[in-house]
This record gives C-alpha cells, structure tokens and sequence, in this order.
C-alpha cells in the first residue's frame, strides 16, 4: 500500500480521513505530541503542541493556537467532530514531555505540558489510552489513518502505543 | 446489567471525581447513592438495591473498615462487592481487608485511567480483555512449562487434523471454562517438553495438554480477581481426541477463541466466563 505520509511539524496539526495516510512528527522533545483517532469513522488528527498554558502569551496563541496545549487541542478535537468523529470514541495516545538538556533549567517544561494534557483529557471526560512521557531521548511519532495504530521511534527503538 | 452504585466518602469533592470517571467509563448505571460515612451507607443499604460500593476508610462515626465487617455479617450485604479508595495502599489493614472479601483497593491519588481498569476488572465488563489475558496466561504457561514460544500468526502455520481438547472449568467470583485446542502432534512434543521425555505416546500427549490448561487457569485466574486466587475452585482438567479435523474448525468457530502460532503449530484457546448477573442469579 502506498503510504501517504504528512508532516505535523512544531506547533501544528493535521487531519486525516484518508486510509492510506500516515501523520508522522519528529524530534518531539519537550513538546508533545497528541493522537486522536475515532476507530468507528476512521479519521484521525495529530497535534505537536510546544507549551501547556495559552494564557501566559494570549497574543502568540490567537497567532499560533497549536503552539499551546489548551487551544491547540480544542481546535483538533472541534475539527475531528466536524469530520464526523465522536469525542466518548475517540482513541487517545500521547508521547514526549522529555526532560531536554537544551531546555531553560528548572522549569520541568516537559512535565508542565504532560500535566496540561492530563487536565485537558479530565476535563473533556476523556481517557489516555496510551503514552510514552518523559526520560530525555527525543522521540518521533507516527499514526496510521487506516487503524489508528500508533508507533514512537525513539534511540533507534521502535514500539507501539 | 446496569448497576447500582453506592459512593460512600465524607469528601463531596472525591464523591464527585468517582461519579466523574464512573460516567467517563460508560459503564451501564442505574443509579448513583452517596453516604458520608459508614453508617448512612449500612443504613441505604438496608434500604436500596446496591450492586457495588465504593468506599473511602477513614471517614467520621463509621470508618470504611468498621462498614466492611458489618456488610460481611449481614446476610444481605456480605456479597455486595466493595472496593476500597484510601490514601492508604500495602498497609496491613488493607491486606486484612482484601482477605475479608473486599474486591480492590485503589490507591489515592489515582488517575482516570487507573480508575478505568478497575472498574472493567471488577465489573466484568472487559470481557475482550480477559480474552487476552488467557492468551497472555497461556503464553506464559508454554513458555515456563515446555519452552515453546508463540511467534506472530502466519499462513505456514500447522494446522490440527487429529485434535486434543482439554478443559478446565473455574467457579469462585467468576465462574467459567477455558478450553485449549490442539494437534496431537503437538500434544506429543508438548508431552515431552515438559517431562524431558525422547518420544511421547497418545496417553502422554492427552495428559501434557490437560496439565497445561491447569497451569494456564493458574496462571490466568489472579490476573482476573486483584485479592487472592484460592477463592476459586479448578476441576479437574478433561481431555477429549478426535481424528477428524472437523472438530478444530468448529472449536475455532466460536467468537471467543483466540489462537496462537506455537512455534508453526495452531494452538486455539477458549475461554467462557458466565455473564455476572447468571452468577448473581445461581448464587
């Protein structure tokens, strides 16, 4: 099968209906990396958002939403609902929130935006089905629009979420 | 089913996380009930239809433990299921507990997603996952038993002509059956796995696929209930051969069977687990 690959690069998302497409992001450091997918519908979205809180730079966030945890992930999930995919469906994997050297210290950016994914899902009433969070190896995250199926690549290993 | 659930904690707020996830879980409620201690649960207990407690221990009048070994002496409320949600997790009071019948703990602060799975294994409303956790149980039991490991499905694999059926049946919390499917030649290389032997006969084969079974309902039966195994009781295994291979087509033709590629032979399992209200009902 041809594999139709789509690039979610930093503080970006995409979505998929189409099966033989893969979204695919790379380096994920601190930043995380969000995968809904509606198995009943068939259609997915990625999100690679860099920080937790939108409110700390509302300017930025109208600029760029996908930058932040908060409006990033209300605007995949609004977008999968308008491509007829059901919030109680939707299959819920998430990976990064690395702890990088190259990062200010101190400031557990890495934490900070996997807590803001966890409060979010609460929120929302929705579970994690599946993650890979922290350590201080960057990961690359790859979602297959035809299942759903959820792989990280990290230090040269692979392995499903 | 649907259940009626009876949340008992002197914390609103926590009362409320629980119906929170319980909802986000979609599992099939009839009614919520709250009490704020021990004592004004025993007292809608005596009143209502509760199919599953969760409760917090320390609480003011009537602590959860106190609540626990008056449930066990009434008549009516001993078998009601109750699962503990403590800051408290290994102490000895929760192992005292857990031996007097408490179904589960969960340990404060717990996520949505922990609270999930113990909602699925108490309810018995994650049957497909049980499914797997035979699979997983009979894996295991290959591996340590006859040093056989199970490789990804493929077309090459053998499939039974003469079958062995053995089957093991389980009553306690659950009640059930697992039933393992497979050729008597691999019977006879699983014979001599396990008891170091050069060459297996037709007796040996029978008996190496129903000592399996018992060790893979060994395995399986503590993966199911979080307390303790010896609730249950195991009957004796029981084999059956067939020459025919339509036996194997119509074993696998059930939707609850799962099989394995046991080092290029067929291995089906199945597994049977009696619905919780045909349990309630023969109880």
């Amino acid at each position: 099968m041809n594999e139709n690959k789509t690039i979610v690069h930093v503080s970006d998302a995409k979505v998929s209906s189409d099966p033989e497409s893969v979204l695919i992001t790379y380096s994920l450091g601190s930043c995380i990396a969000v995968c809904l997918y509606d198995p009943t519908v068939h259609v997915g979205g990625m999100l690679h958002y860099q920080l937790p809180d939108s409110k700390t730079d509302v300017q930025r966030a109208n600029e760029k939403p996908f930058m932040f945890a908060d409006t990033g992930m209300q605007l995949l999930v609004d977008k999968l609902i308008s491509m007829g995919a059901n919030k109680k469906r939707m299959r819920i994997k998430i990976a990064g929130g690395a702890e990088m050297d190259t990062g200010p210290k101190g400031f557990d950016i890495g934490k900070r935006n996997y807590l803001a994914i966890r409060k979010i899902m609460w929120k929302n009433g929705m579970f994690i089905d599946g993650e890979d969070i922290g350590g201080s190896s960057p990961r690359n995250m790859y979602m297959k629009i035809s299942n759903g199926e959820v792989v990280i690549k990290s230090d040269g290993q692979e392995k499903g979420l | 089913m649907s259940w009626n659930i009876l949340i008992v904690d002197d914390s609103s707020l926590t009362r409320k996380i629980v119906k929170r996830v319980i909802e986000m879980t979609e599992m099939d409620v009839g009614k919520f009930m709250d009490a704020e201690n021990g004592q004004q649960a025993l007292d809608i207990l005596k009143h209502s239809n509760v199919d599953l407690v969760l409760s917090d221990l320390n609480m003011p009048q009537m602590s959860g433990v106190e609540m626990v070994h008056q449930m066990k002496a009434g008549a009516n409320t001993k078998s009601i299921p109750v699962v503990i949600i403590s800051t408290e997790s290994k102490t000895a009071r929760i192992r005292e507990l857990l031996a007097e019948g408490v179904k589960d703990y969960l340990h404060k602060p717990f996520t949505p997603e922990e609270f999930k799975e113990l909602i699925q294994t108490v309810c018995c409303g994650a049957q497909p996952e049980t499914g797997n956790l035979s699979v997983d149980a009979l894996t295991r039991a290959l591996e340590t038993m006859a040093f056989l490991t199970v490789m990804p499905i493929d077309e090459e694999m053998v499939v039974p002509q003469k079958t062995i059926i053995s089957e093991i049946g389980f009553t306690g919390d659950r009640e059930g059956t697992i039933q393992i499917a497979a050729s008597q030649d691999f019977c006879k290389i699983l014979a001599e796995n396990i008891g170091a032997m050069d060459e297996a006969d037709d007796i040996s084969a029978c008996d190496a696929l129903k000592e399996l079974s018992n060790v893979t309902c060994g395995l399986f039966l503590p993966m199911i209930v979080s307390s303790t195994a010896d609730v249950f009781d195991v009957t004796v295994p029981k084999s059956e051969n067939c020459d025919d291979s339509s036996q194997w087509s119509k074993f696998i033709a059930d939707k609850n069977v799962s099989i394995l590629n046991v080092e290029g032979h067929a291995v089906a399992i199945k597994l049977t687990i009696k619905k919780p209200e045909a349990v309630a009902a023969s109880n």
